[in-house]
């Protein structure tokens, strides 16, 4: 099986709600693949499409290959979930809710759990009430982690994490992806997709706008260039492909700053030396840039820097 | 560091310790106003209803007389109401009222005072408003303001009803206040409880319990004619003698035994942390038992701990009851009894008296059972039904556990109720098969509320516990004769008493409701099983 999630032209109304309005979305067997939006966008809801928790309006959708409302309950032997918001039974302990989970879903590796519980220093023996927001999480990733589901589907996992054990969580992923298991990590927190995922989908108001590898993503955005040059270059303006051009005249020379599309830079960069060139810095643009693209569609790309 | 110091750390300033009261009573009365309003029209509306109940139930001062005189020795009806104090048609209405509106006044205020004390707390958002400008005593000020407020006009409104409808003014309000006095009181356990548990259903928990040995007490002091009337809220209710010459002073036992639990809980609100209660959460097991390992053993795990507390509870009334009947055997072997009990089937007056007092006790159980069913609503909505339902477990099974856990509670509760009052009277074992005879109607109220829920569950609980309330209003309108026998047989608890009386066509008629009741747990699951989940 190459794809573990297929999902197209996914509907669903609450009312006269429109929560998704035609989701696609792709997940190829053993990526992690990162779940990008807004608050409100449709991600919880359409994680809750693929645990048959949620019946979709229309469309179609398929979880390893079957229906996620018909077979619910043999796909949930082949997944693992953590919500965005924990809440757990007040009187039962941390690790009781650990134990009766990897039970549920027909048992969980005892070792593996141990060692989680060390890794991410949680006190298994405290009542869930007492527990703050962060060792909520750590409680249900614990439980995921320990499981041997193929899929793992993480609804803003670390928002309640501290630093320290964020980089566990990200050290723990990617061990599960070296050990072939499919991630689906719906998150908001950019930096945290840019190191973890293979690919993204970035969702807007039920829709997905951008669906992609990390680095195609980028070639399909401008770069950033800024350059010293020794004389002012000329006729920039005109080149095809240059945008939010600035130009600045400096006692020995000018600074220049720019975006290109990736298929004008070569122009460019000729341009750069024939006026000659002291300085060069190029970088591809943030996922925040991506991101923020998509969302904030009056703001250029790359404003936000 | 002196002691003075010490103590000035414990006990906030005054003017402090109260500051944002009126900010925290306006939040209170802005998020349950609907509720407060309906609360307060409706324990109003009930004392006036039913004095035309009364009027045309019993028209002639001859047909009043003629039902005190059977009420006074009928066992069931000292024990949940009283004597008859005196056979007017205000005398009458008090009898009828004051003790079921000091129950559910006890029930709605215990309710109120935990849900914006501790329920708050417990929920995080004290926190929230507690870095503002807010004193430690406000939460449980505000708390006690507004339910203090809303007792009091009941009480001006029953007054109220019940000049407009003719009664004396005096004895209107008597009972007027004897019903807010009652609910104050219980709002006062409400607080305390709410200082001690750290929980919210545990508060409440603790409240009802209070709550049941307070009633209980009373039911086998009216029995046994004894002293133990006066150590209840409920026998006080009673002594004010609203209508039958007014006993003014029993509202100096309610205004005592209301003002020490308030102060308690102030005192207990100030020492302690706030989300912490008195009984603290001890850790627990690193690890699961052996047989957490399904959603029954889950419920099971969560619910065992106040099924056996109430069981208990259930058992200690029983005896209770059955000690009492039993003192006072022969003194029941009356001429007047024996008419009594020969209309109602005859038998053994210990028999008779069960069968009736069983009657509403089967109701509270009901309450109970519908109360665990409910669950599932809280469950879903509060995100817990989704961890259990992402892994392979198919949501019926989630349910069926739920309900079989529900329906253990019903039926274990009934069978100890009737194992302590065969114990206490000296026949055990005897009363249990009429205990349990119960088991169906509760169990059908149960079954409605797992229908509801699956096809419409945001309406479940309003819809269930509205039905219920609906059938316990039957009831009390057909002891006036003022409903139709077909309209009364719409009561699954008439039908279990009817055939108890008469004494056949019992089997059938369990057989009937058990059937309803699973027939409706089926219709539920299937709804469950094809709608969305919040």
């Amino acid at each position: 099986m190459s794809t573990a999630i297929v999902a197209r032209g996914l509907v669903k109304t609450f009312g006269s709600t429109r929560a998704l309005d035609g989701l696609d979305l792709e997940v190829h067997a053993g990526e992690v693949h990162g779940f990008l939006g807004p608050n409100g966008a449709g991600k919880t809801t359409t994680i809750r499409i693929l645990l048959g928790l949620l019946r979709a309006t229309a469309g179609e959708v398929r979880l390893l290959g079957r229906d996620p409302w018909a077979d619910a309950t043999a796909l949930h032997r082949r997944l693992a979930y953590v919500p965005g918001d924990v809440t757990l039974w007040p009187t039962l302990t941390g690790g009781e809710v650990i134990d009766l989970l990897g039970r549920l879903r027909g048992g969980a590796d005892r070792g593996r759990r141990d060692e989680l519980l060390s890794r991410f220093e949680l006190d298994p023996t405290k009542r869930c009430r007492t527990y703050s927001k962060g060792n909520r999480q750590k409680v249900a990733l614990v439980a995921a982690l320990a499981s041997d589901a193929e899929l793992l589907v993480l609804d803003e996992p670390t928002s309640g994490l501290d630093p320290l054990m964020e980089a566990e969580f990200g050290a723990a992923i990617g061990e599960e992806r070296a050990r072939g298991r499919t991630v689906l990590l719906s998150s908001h927190i950019l930096s945290e997709v840019e190191t973890l995922c293979d690919r993204v989908s970035i969702v807007r108001a039920g829709r997905t706008v951008e669906s992609a590898r990390l680095p195609e993503l980028r070639r399909a955005r401008r770069t950033v260039v800024s350059a010293e040059l020794a004389t002012p270059p000329a006729g920039l303006d005109s080149l095809p492909g240059v945008h939010d051009l600035e130009i600045a005249t400096t006692a020995d020379g000018a600074a220049v700053t720019c975006r290109v599309d990736a298929e004008h830079l070569d122009d460019l960069l000729r341009a750069f030396a024939a006026a000659g060139v002291r300085s060069l810095a190029s970088r591809p643009p943030s996922l925040e840039e991506l991101f923020l693209a998509h969302y904030r569609q009056d703001v250029p790309v790359g404003a936000a820097r | 560091m002196t002691a003075a110091v010490a103590r000035h750390a414990i006990v906030p300033r005054r003017e402090a310790a109260f500051a944002g009261t009126r900010e925290l009573v306006r939040l209170i009365v802005r998020r349950d106003r609907v509720a407060l309003g309906l609360w307060v029209i409706l324990m109003a509306a009930l004392p006036t209803g039913l004095v035309s109940a009364v009027e045309q139930g019993y028209p002639t001062e001859a047909d009043r007389v003629a039902f005190a005189a059977g009420a006074a020795v009928n066992p069931a009806e000292l024990a949940t109401r009283g004597p008859v104090f005196a056979a007017t048609v205000g005398g009458l209405t008090a009898w009828t009222i004051a003790s079921s509106a000091v129950l559910l006044g006890g029930v709605v205020n215990i309710l109120l005072v935990v849900r914006h004390t501790r329920a708050e707390e417990q929920a995080g958002r004290r926190e929230l408003v507690g870095a503002g400008v807010l004193g430690r005593y406000a939460p449980l000020a505000a708390a006690l303001v507004v339910v203090t407020v809303g007792n009091l006009a009941i009480a001006a409104l029953v007054t109220a009803g019940l000049v407009a409808a003719g009664l004396p003014a005096a004895g209107g309000v008597a009972l007027g206040l004897a019903i807010a006095a009652g609910g104050l009181l219980f709002a006062a356990v409400g607080a305390v409880a709410a200082q001690v548990a750290e929980g919210t259903g545990a508060a409440n928990g603790i409240g009802f319990a209070v709550l049941g040995v307070l009633f209980a007490l009373a039911a086998a002091g009216e029995v046994s004619r004894s002293w133990l009337v006066w150590l209840s809220p409920f026998g006080w209710s009673r002594r004010v003698q609203a209508f039958a010459g007014e006993q003014w002073a029993v509202f100096g036992l309610f205004a005592l035994a209301t003002a020490v639990p308030v102060v308690a809980a102030f005192v207990l609100s100030a020492r302690r942390d706030v989300g912490a209660g008195l009984l603290a959460a001890r850790p627990g097991p690193a690890t699961a038992a052996r047989g957490l390992r399904s959603p029954i053993a889950l419920t099971w795990r969560l619910d065992r701990g106040g099924i056996l507390a109430w069981t208990a509870g259930l058992t200690l009334l029983g005896l209770l009851l059955g000690a009492a009947m039993a003192s006072i055997g022969d003194q029941l072997d009356t001429a007047a009894f024996r008419d009594l009990t020969g209309t109602l089937g005859g038998g053994d007056p210990a028999e008779v008296f069960f069968r009736f007092i069983l009657y509403v006790l089967a109701q509270v159980v009901t309450a109970f059972g519908l109360a665990t069913v409910l669950e599932m609503r809280g469950q879903e909505t509060g995100g817990l039904a989704d961890a259990v339902l992402a892994t392979p477990v198919r949501r019926a099974r989630w349910a069926i556990g739920q309900v079989a856990v529900a329906a253990t509670g019903v039926v274990v509760g009934l069978a100890g109720l009737g194992l302590g009052a065969g114990v206490g009277y000296g026949t055990p074992l005897a009363v249990m098969g009429t205990t349990l005879a119960y088991a169906p109607a509760c169990l059908l109220f149960a079954g409605l509320a797992v229908a509801l829920y699956g096809w419409a569950p945001r309406l479940a609980a309003p819809l269930t516990w509205t039905v219920f309330g609906l059938v316990l209003l039957l009831d009390l309108v057909g002891e006036f004769g003022l409903a139709d026998a077909s309209v009364l047989g719409l009561s699954p608890f008439v039908r279990t008493l009817g055939p108890l009386t008469v004494g056949s066509g019992l089997a059938g008629a369990l057989l009937v409701m058990s059937l309803i009741a699973v027939a409706l747990v089926a219709v539920g699951l299937a709804g469950l099983a094809r709608r969305d989940l919040d």
